[in-house]
């Protein structure tokens, strides 16, 4: 009797393991580097993985992140990354500089990017920004500011940041770029009140360039373009799981942001999620989808400065592998 | 509806209205008053303990400032060695122990002009612990460093927002730099940053051993709102004090985090989430961190002693206006018995007994002696009054019964026996007298003057009663006595109009209708002397008129003859003599009983017998006045001739 059970037990985890084997091969392993620090910016995607999305998907993602001195660009050229997320115009200037980034889906529709002066520095227009001081990031997210200073022909300096609006707000800069979902919040968080500050919002600029999207190497895609139709569709799936299940994701999220020890705001963090999925499931856009339109007016931009030299072809560059295309062009 | 309490109630409600509403006017001041005064005092004593506090963190602060400000000072006028640089720096922290780490953070090339960074750190592992590294070793890139970059742009020490140092002191600190620089000739070049860390955890400790009342708290804010010190350590860093005011929304809450943020200070109220109520909040600035400090402290505690207090007199109040109910109660009883008592006797006396004797507190001076005493006058009046009463009406009951007399006496005066005449077959007689009053001054008479002449009359004195029925007693006796003396209608009552007529001193007078009837002949000779013209029917003819005529005024008014007529009347005829009481009845529509009324009346019923015909008229007259007080007396007299039968 007692030899009996000890075999079943044996036969059964044996079973188990077998099993579990099974299911761990089946899953394609990937990684994904976030172009930014845990948050909400990027809440389907951990939604994704928390939540068993990719895993449905046949997928076993592994998500990092990209910081202030470490650029998703530079992780993904090195093969540390398969999917990355980034900046529209960061992804065009890599193309055309030759890096074979192509772009899987484009989640933000518009453009939440501005710059904020207080208006105690006497900063009214785009004019007065001449001389000033002026805190940009320091990694893949430049090409923007820099069209908005060339199209107002404003000689300024520019002060390398990190992140944050600290020497900002202590006015060791006159402005600052900021997001408008996640630093700009922060900013009004830090007793700042909305009339006290002039922004300058650069979709009010001829700018209104789309940003965060989903890239992987232009190889990868090729030898794997069932992984990446996946990957995209199980994101997608993520974010409306997020913007569903605000709570749980923002649960999650918080415990990745105290791992790495970043301030954790619920308030401003569910914040951030909204204005985030309402950029990606915009009305009259496909999500995912990027028009040729918006890819044509962010390359001529890069062109005009100087940033590129030649326009990537389109098809090229975007395939959308888990949606339509979109139909304004 | 309080006319029908007793007065006993009246008096309580209104002294217990009063007086509550006086007690609540006086608690209603004096709690807003001690409240007042008690918030005054712990305002003070707020400001006391968060200005003395806030004076502790600040010399800790100064104390902490003072490191990095001297090495950055040594910096500046020596060029010490890597050995000495590293030796100065932990000997520093070691004598300093509020201060967790000390970096010495150079700008690339400026240490060697080879090596690219210089950073070292040294910090506290464990309080006793000091251990050394190089950040530059780590790609923490500390030029980017809000620490080492704000410092830098805006070339002044300062306080950094709280932060998780990663990878080189691993705790939540700030940390103050002083940017240090070094003379090239010309200017000042910057050089770089020393550092001096703090550990939140300390200042938590610091800010949390403040007691401010059972749950009261104590909470540090940054320079631009962000938490330093929380009871909720999970706010620290995490939270500023504005996206609290956010996720509350709480727009106070803001507001109050903008002024401390300006480095004022002030006295609040507001609602603190933390502890699910209303609070009070001082709040003051460091003058060393551009920092401010803030002690809350709930509202109810504050004010527990004061409502303690409060509730003490609002029961001791409720025992005293109890034994006030209590006393006014007994109070208005003890006035209000005599009254009672008074009312009890007055019910007595109202149901005929005068002669209670045992009157309460006449002698007493007050106002219930002073109504006794009314009411025992009262008392006496009435008896009297009762008893002259008893007397007049003795009196009246005698005069009454005089009166009555005096009306059998007069009923006896006319003849009242019917048939009248019965061993007479030649006429029918009937009449009837309704007085109005006891003594009436209607009469009517029929008697024989001789075997063949009936006399009959009817007649109506001025006024009624007694006078009346007197003066209409000495008409009827004098006709009685004289008839027989007369030989016509009109000298008889001329005569007695005489007799009337002297000594009227009361100008009494009487209408009077006469006739004189041959039996056998059927002659009629009759004097009409102002009375109503009576009704004849002819039998024959069927025929009804009226012996209109007027042979003079009313008796007793003016001496003058009166004449008199004759016709002759047939068998069946009848006559119909009356007073005015009959045609003037009234109703109570207030019409007349009329002459043409009784005409058709008797028109319509002219075979009656004389009995019939006289009750007859006297029901439809009652019928006609349908109840209605009988305003004069009514007299009918019938008489039907039947002729000399053979």
């Amino acid at each position: 009797m007692r030899m009996n059970n000890k075999i079943f037990l044996i036969i059964s985890f044996l079973i188990c393991v077998a099993l579990h084997a099974d299911d761990a091969k089946s899953l394609d392993k990937v990684t994904l580097m976030t172009h930014w620090l845990p948050q909400a910016q990027f809440a389907g995607y951990y939604a994704a993985k928390d939540f068993g999305i990719y895993k449905k998907y046949g997928l076993d993602v592994t998500i990092k992140n990209a910081d202030p001195f470490n650029s998703a660009s530079e992780l993904i050229k090195q093969g540390k990354a398969d999917f990355i997320t980034l900046f529209l115009s960061s992804a065009i200037k890599l193309r055309a500089n030759g890096l074979k980034l192509i772009n899987i889906a484009q989640t933000s529709q518009g453009s939440a990017l501005l710059f904020v002066a207080k208006k105690s520095s006497g900063i009214q227009k785009p004019e007065d920004i001449n001389g000033r001081k002026i805190g940009l990031w320091m990694s893949d997210f430049q090409e923007i500011p820099q069209a908005f200073l060339k199209q107002y022909k404003i000689n300024a300096k520019i002060v390398p940041i990190a992140s944050g609006i600290n020497l900002f707000l202590w006015n060791g800069i006159d402005l600052v770029t900021v997001m408008h979902y996640n630093e700009f919040n922060t900013i009004i968080n830090s007793g700042i009140d909305n009339d006290e500050l002039t922004t300058f919002y650069f979709s009010d600029h001829n700018l209104d360039i789309p940003e965060d999207g989903i890239y992987c190497m232009e190889a990868f895609y090729r030898k794997n373009p069932d992984i990446c139709r996946r990957f995209v569709l199980a994101s997608m799936e993520g974010w409306r799981y997020a913007l569903e299940h605000e709570n749980d994701v923002l649960s999650k999220l918080s415990g990745r942001m105290k791992e790495l020890h970043l301030a954790y705001n619920k308030f401003h963090q569910q914040w951030m999620l909204k204005k985030v999925g309402t950029d990606i499931f915009r009305k009259g856009k496909s999500p995912g989808a990027l028009s040729e339109a918006q890819y044509l007016k962010c390359s001529e931009v890069l062109l005009k400065d100087g940033i590129i030299k030649k326009v990537p072809g389109y098809t090229e560059f975007h395939i959308n592998p888990g949606g339509e295309k979109n139909a304004d062009k | 509806m309080l006319t029908n309490k007793s007065l006993a109630f009246k008096l309580s409600l209104y002294i217990l209205t009063c007086t509550i509403l006086i007690f609540i006017v006086v608690f209603t001041h004096n709690w807003l008053v001690s409240r007042r005064l008690l918030l005054k005092s712990l305002e003070d004593n707020a400001q006391n303990l968060a200005i003395s506090t806030a004076n502790k963190l600040d010399q800790f602060f100064i104390s902490a400032s003072a490191a990095p400000s001297n090495i950055a000072l040594y910096l500046e006028i020596s060029s010490p060695t890597e050995k000495e640089i590293l030796e100065y720096q932990s000997l520093i922290l070691k004598n300093s122990p509020e201060i967790y780490g000390i970096c010495i953070a150079f700008e690339p090339y400026r240490f060697h002009k080879k090596s690219l960074l210089f950073a070292p750190y040294f910090y506290r592992k464990t309080p006793a612990e000091i251990v050394y590294m190089d950040i530059s070793n780590d790609a923490s890139h500390y030029f980017y460093a809000d620490w080492y970059q704000i410092p830098k742009e805006i070339n002044k020490p300062l306080w950094s927002e709280p932060y998780f140092d990663d990878g080189a002191g691993n705790v939540l600190m700030s940390t103050y730099s002083v940017p240090f620089y070094k003379n090239t000739g010309k200017e000042k070049k910057f050089t770089g940053i020393v550092t001096a860390d703090i550990s939140l955890s300390w200042l938590q400790k610091q800010v949390a051993s403040l007691k401010f009342f059972k749950s009261g708290y104590g909470f540090l804010i940054s320079k631009y709102g962000s938490i330093l010190t929380f009871p909720d350590p999970g706010k620290i860093m995490n939270d500023t004090i504005f996206s609290m005011a956010e996720e509350e929304k709480n727009p106070e809450l803001r507001k109050i985090g903008r002024e401390m943020t300006k480095g004022k200070s002030g006295f609040v109220p507001f609602h603190s989430t933390l502890l699910q109520r209303k609070c009070w909040m001082y709040y003051t600035p460091l003058k060393t961190t551009d920092w401010a400090l803030a002690v809350v402290f709930p509202e109810d505690e504050l004010f527990a002693e004061l409502s303690r207090l409060h509730w003490n007199i609002i029961f001791l109040s409720s025992c005293g206006i109890l034994i006030l109910f209590l006393m006014i109660i007994a109070i208005s009883h003890k006035i209000t018995s005599p009254l009672r008592k008074l009312a009890l006797l007055t019910k007595d006396i109202g149901s005929g007994h005068f002669d209670i004797q045992q009157l309460p507190e006449l002698d007493r001076n007050d106002e219930i002696g002073g109504l006794s005493r009314a009411f025992a006058s009262m008392q006496k009046s009435l008896s009297q009054y009762i008893k002259n009463l008893q007397e007049t009406t003795a009196a009246k009951e005698r005069i009454e019964s005089e009166l009555s007399i005096a009306r059998d006496i007069q009923r006896s005066i006319i003849p009242k026996l019917f048939p009248a005449f019965p061993e007479c077959a030649e006429f029918d007689v009937y009449a009837i007298l309704e007085s109005a009053k006891a003594v009436g001054g209607d009469l009517y008479d029929f008697f024989f003057i001789d075997d063949d002449h009936l006399f009959f009359s009817v007649g109506d004195v001025s006024g009624k009663g007694v006078p009346a029925s007197l003066f209409m007693a000495v008409t009827q006796t004098l006709f009685r006595a004289t008839a027989k003396k007369h030989t016509s209608a009109g000298e008889m009552v001329s005569n007695i109009n005489k007799d009337l007529c002297r000594d009227n001193e009361m100008s009494m007078f009487v209408t009077y209708f006469l006739c004189i009837l041959n039996i056998r002949t059927g002659e009629l000779e009759f004097c009409n002397a102002g009375h109503n013209p009576p009704y004849i029917i002819n039998h024959k003819s069927g025929e009804l008129k009226q012996l209109r005529k007027i042979h003079g005024l009313p008796l007793g008014t003016f001496e003058r003859p009166y004449t008199s007529e004759k016709i002759t009347i047939s068998a069946g005829d009848t006559i119909i003599l009356y007073s005015d009481g009959v045609t003037e009845a009234f109703n109570a529509a207030d019409e007349q009983f009329s002459d043409p009324r009784l005409e058709s009346l008797i028109r319509e019923n002219k075979n009656l017998s004389a009995r019939q015909l006289a009750e007859l008229i006297l029901s439809e007259v009652k019928k006609f006045a349908n109840g209605c007080e009988q305003s004069d007396d009514i007299t009918i007299e019938v008489l039907t001739y039947h002729g000399l039968k053979k």
